[in-house]
């Protein structure tokens, strides 16, 4: 039974894995400046196009994954300086206008450069193949992105914890006018929580790139449960993006196995379940951001 | 002045609210009788403005009532307060910048005459609500303004449309935050002169915040003195401000400042 | 000219122009239905309109009403065999219906947790309609014949008569809205919209409003919506997808939001550049995705809003230009703490 359940509850994990990494950086944008960004995923599937074409030119995965890391933040960066920043005092909430406009062309812009159907893009050898842990079978990539995924959010939340820029991160989320006024460039937080944000994205994305296959719509696939997610674990909240993220992986995949038909609803009933119960999510805080 | 037999108008009975740790009012009690005209001063920090903010349904107080005419309003939600007879003024005024004074003063006409659901448009009614627009335009002098975009007005201009607003709701009992901030002599002569108005013409009950101490002494008719978040003194304007506590509590707080 | 009488000469323009579309799209090598299509999508971003434009609240799932709409009609028609005008009230009766299930959980937020909750509710029937697939016929979508207008032996409508239809029928929901704008009810949307927190401490209670206008909006999408799948005898998921959302939000910005004639303007030029830029070249959506951006950032308040009402978040906003103007997220904010 175990043989059966276990790859199953791993399929979940690293689903949940993915849904909360994206969920943790959708939060991160929309905590700070109120952003909802639609591109997430445009971000996502531009980092795993990025490590494609590195990779096709004969670099190793690792490199690529780091390279396409840091050049889609840096799109990132300049995308939320030119675009987004105009918006925070003028009409903030149009910015998720900005951000689905910016989703529209980034997508057609994959089409035109890497073509509508995906592009081979695979685990590199050494990740393939499975591995035995005791008596159960799982396959290597998939228990890589786990454990990539868990060191990522621990490096995320000692950033936060442990670094100063992390606790003016978290302090401008708390009360940014108060930064302001003690003189701190708020300016410069909302590009380096933006970049943030996007680099957990374009990891995610490099990684998914791998396991789902690589084309113009791979990022947006993932983005709705995202959001999803963001909903469940409750808006303002890390820990809930976390927790509401294995929630979901874990339920679908399990659903998956019993109920193959409903593997997706569940999705949603847990989020109609949550909401009836805790209007504000599992974790959210109340009227708070952060 | 007020009738010792009668029943407060409002009472609040040990008050108390904190934010993150912080106590910010820390057990206030208030009788405010019909028709009396209630000052609450303090220097800033005091937990004036939270008080108030606990009055009127701007936050829940941790602990302690809010009775308004005998009936518990210390859980109703702002609007139901406002339904009960209550209105209020905020620090920076709280209007609709983009609709002209009429709409911003019919805004609650409506409301209060329980057309505001309707979705045609209002024929006789809409007449005799006009009519009231006008009546509360006069009171506070600004019949003039009325089609023109409140976000034009002056600051003391949208204070007054403000206070205008309060009373489109027929209330009982009117609570002003700062009424003077921010503005000139003569715009605060007019507000002292409506709130004047407000007790003598209208027959309601007054309650401000106010740091203008002219203004309190000419208009009131019992002081509150906090300072954080606790009662420091009651009593008569005269005896309040040359309290040796009230003379600290300001004092210090100006040492402050100069430092 | 003053603002208003230049205003008034456009949307004369415009009537004319609709009036004659039938002729007009034709002798430009168009088809009808393109007109069809610009009149219930202009439906759909009046639905929009409602809630951004008069509400001052981010929608982002009225695909999913208008798509309702659609697919009620639709399998209302194909199923019963009922006449057109029968499926128009079913299909509209499906969407408010939607509506009605939907709005108790938008209406205790605000800001961008209420856009979260519209995109994540729009999601569930998008799904919904994508893997009911026995019902609805899933990811291929679903077929239908016109029906007659009034079943029997009544007349098929079809390309102009359709699109004629259509317009009465557009025309009067847009005379509704014109005076429900001008109505206490409209009144009280704007000052919801320009400071709820004020409009509570009036003794209303806002909830209650947005209540009505989320349940009116989804109404007015799902007359499109019915009428729409019967114009292209077709319902698809997409038709509900938050993308299809975007477009409708889009369409009200690109028109001018809080306007009447707005989102008709804007149905006008994206369906039309949608048409006539996708024969040109295959990445007319750059094209679009970057109009959307441009306005965004230039002209927020769209073409016919140019010349209204200045924006109030930059009348709260001119305070400190360094900090992020974060709207209020829920109810709780306007009223503090729930006990």
């Amino acid at each position: 039974m175990i043989e059966h359940l276990a790859p199953e509850l791993v399929n979940g994990v690293v689903l949940g894995a993915f849904y909360a990494i994206i969920a943790i950086g959708l939060s991160l944008i929309m905590n700070l400046t109120g952003t909802i960004n639609l591109a997430h995923g445009s971000f996502m599937t531009l980092a795993g196009y990025i490590a494609f074409t590195l990779m096709s030119r004969g670099t190793n995965f690792w490199f690529a994954l780091a390279a396409a890391a840091v050049c889609t933040a840096v799109v990132g960066i300049v995308v939320e300086r030119l675009l987004i920043s105009p918006l925070y005092k003028r009409v903030p909430l149009y910015s998720l206008l900005l951000t689905f406009g910016l989703s529209l062309v980034f997508e057609e812009l994959f089409r035109l450069i890497w073509g509508p159907s995906n592009v081979p893009f695979s685990a590199p050898p050494e990740l393939s193949g499975a591995t035995q842990i005791g008596d159960v079978v799982l396959p290597t990539y998939r228990l890589f992105i786990m454990a990539a995924l868990v060191v990522v959010m621990i490096a995320l939340l000692l950033f936060l914890y442990r670094t100063r820029l992390g606790l003016r991160l978290r302090g401008a989320v708390q009360d940014a006018e108060m930064l302001a006024a003690l003189g701190t460039n708020t300016q410069l937080l909302y590009m380096t929580n933006f970049a943030l944000g996007i680099l957990l994205a374009a990891i995610a994305g490099v990684l998914a790139a791998g396991l789902l296959g690589l084309g113009p719509t791979m990022g947006n696939e993932l983005l709705m449960p995202a959001f999803i997610t963001v909903v469940i674990g409750g808006m303002g909240s890390l820990a809930g993006s976390i927790v509401g993220g294995l929630l979901v992986g874990i339920a679908i995949s399990v659903t998956t196995l019993y109920v193959p038909a409903a593997s997706e609803v569940v999705m949603y009933v847990l989020m109609a379940v949550v909401l009836l119960i805790r209007p504000r999510g599992l974790f959210g805080e109340e009227g708070i951001f952060g | 002045m007020s009738d010792p037999v009668a029943p407060p108008m409002l009472r609040a009975r040990d008050v108390a609210l904190s934010f993150g740790g912080v106590r910010a009012v820390a057990g206030v009690d208030l009788d405010v009788a019909e028709r009396e005209i209630v000052a609450i001063i303090g220097p800033n920090g005091a937990g004036k403005t939270s008080f108030f903010n606990a009055l009127t349904g701007f936050f829940y107080p941790d602990s302690g009532t809010v009775t308004l005419r005998g009936r518990d309003i210390t859980r109703l939600r702002n609007f139901e307060r406002i339904r009960l007879g209550m209105s209020r003024t905020f620090q920076t005024p709280s209007i609709f910048p983009e609709l002209t004074v009429r709409e911003n003063i019919m805004m609650g006409l409506q409301a209060h005459a329980n057309l505001a659901f309707s979705m045609r448009g209002l024929g006789s009614r809409g007449r005799e609500l006009a009519a009231k627009v006008d009546e509360l335009l006069d009171f506070v002098q600004l019949r003039a303004q009325r089609e023109r975009q409140v976000a034009t007005l002056s600051h003391g201009g949208q204070r007054l449309v403000e206070i205008a607003m309060s009373l489109s709701t027929s209330p009982s009992c009117v609570l002003l935050d700062e009424p003077t901030a921010g503005l000139a002599a003569a715009d605060t002569t007019r507000i002292m002169e409506v709130v004047r108005d407000l007790h003598e013409r209208l027959g309601l009950t007054v309650i401000f915040v106010e740091h203008n101490m002219r203004f309190v002494s000419a208009l009131a008719h019992s002081v509150l003195c906090m300072n954080r978040g606790k009662v420091i003194a009651r009593g008569t304007p005269a005896a309040v401000l040359s309290d040796a506590n009230v003379r600290e509590a300001y004092l210090g707080s100006e040492e402050l400042v100069h430092v | 000219m003053t603002m208003r009488s230049a205003n008034a000469v456009g949307v004369s323009f415009l009537g004319v122009l609709l009036v004659l579309l039938p002729v007009l799209l034709p002798a430009v090598g168009l088809n009808i239905s393109l007109g069809t299509t610009v009149i219930l999508f202009a439906l759909a971003a009046s639905s929009v309109n409602i809630l951004l434009g008069f509400t001052g609240l981010m929608a982002f799932g009225n695909a999913a009403f208008f798509g309702v709409g659609a697919y009620g009609s639709a399998l209302f028609i194909a199923d019963v065999n009922a006449n057109l005008i029968l499926g128009l009230l079913v299909g509209a009766a499906c969407a408010t219906l939607a509506a009605v299930i939907v709005a108790p959980f938008l209406i205790r937020r605000r800001g961008i947790y209420f856009s979260l909750l519209t995109i994540a509710f729009g999601q569930v029937f998008y799904f919904i309609a994508y893997r009911w697939s026995g019902v609805t016929g899933g990811e291929d979508g679903f077929s239908m014949t016109k029906p007659p207008i009034l079943g029997g032996s009544t007349p098929t409508l079809n390309g102009a008569s359709y699109y004629y239809f259509c317009l009465a029928i557009f025309a009067l929901l847009l005379f509704v809205l014109f005076r429900i704008v001008r109505s206490p009810f409209g009144l009280t949307l704007q000052g919801i919209a320009q400071n709820e927190a004020r409009v509570r401490y009036l003794g209303i209670n806002s909830d209650r409003f947005i209540f009505v206008a989320l349940v009116l909006s989804g109404f007015v999408a799902g007359v499109g919506g019915a009428l729409y799948s019967v114009s292209i005898a077709f319902s698809y998921p997409l038709l509900m997808d938050w993308h299809q959302s975007g477009d409708f939000v889009m369409m009200v910005i690109l028109g001018g939001v809080g306007t009447i004639w707005g989102p008709v303007l804007g149905a006008a030029i994206y369906a039309i550049a949608q048409n006539v830029l996708s024969s040109f070249t295959p990445a007319w959506q750059i094209i679009i995705g970057g109009m959307f951006i441009f306005f965004v950032l230039v002209f927020p308040k769209g073409l016919l809003g140019l010349g209204e009402a200045r924006r109030r978040r930059e009348v709260a906003a001119a305070q400190d230009p360094d900090v992020a103007v974060a709207p209020a997220l829920e109810v709780g904010l306007l009223e503090g703490r729930h006990p």
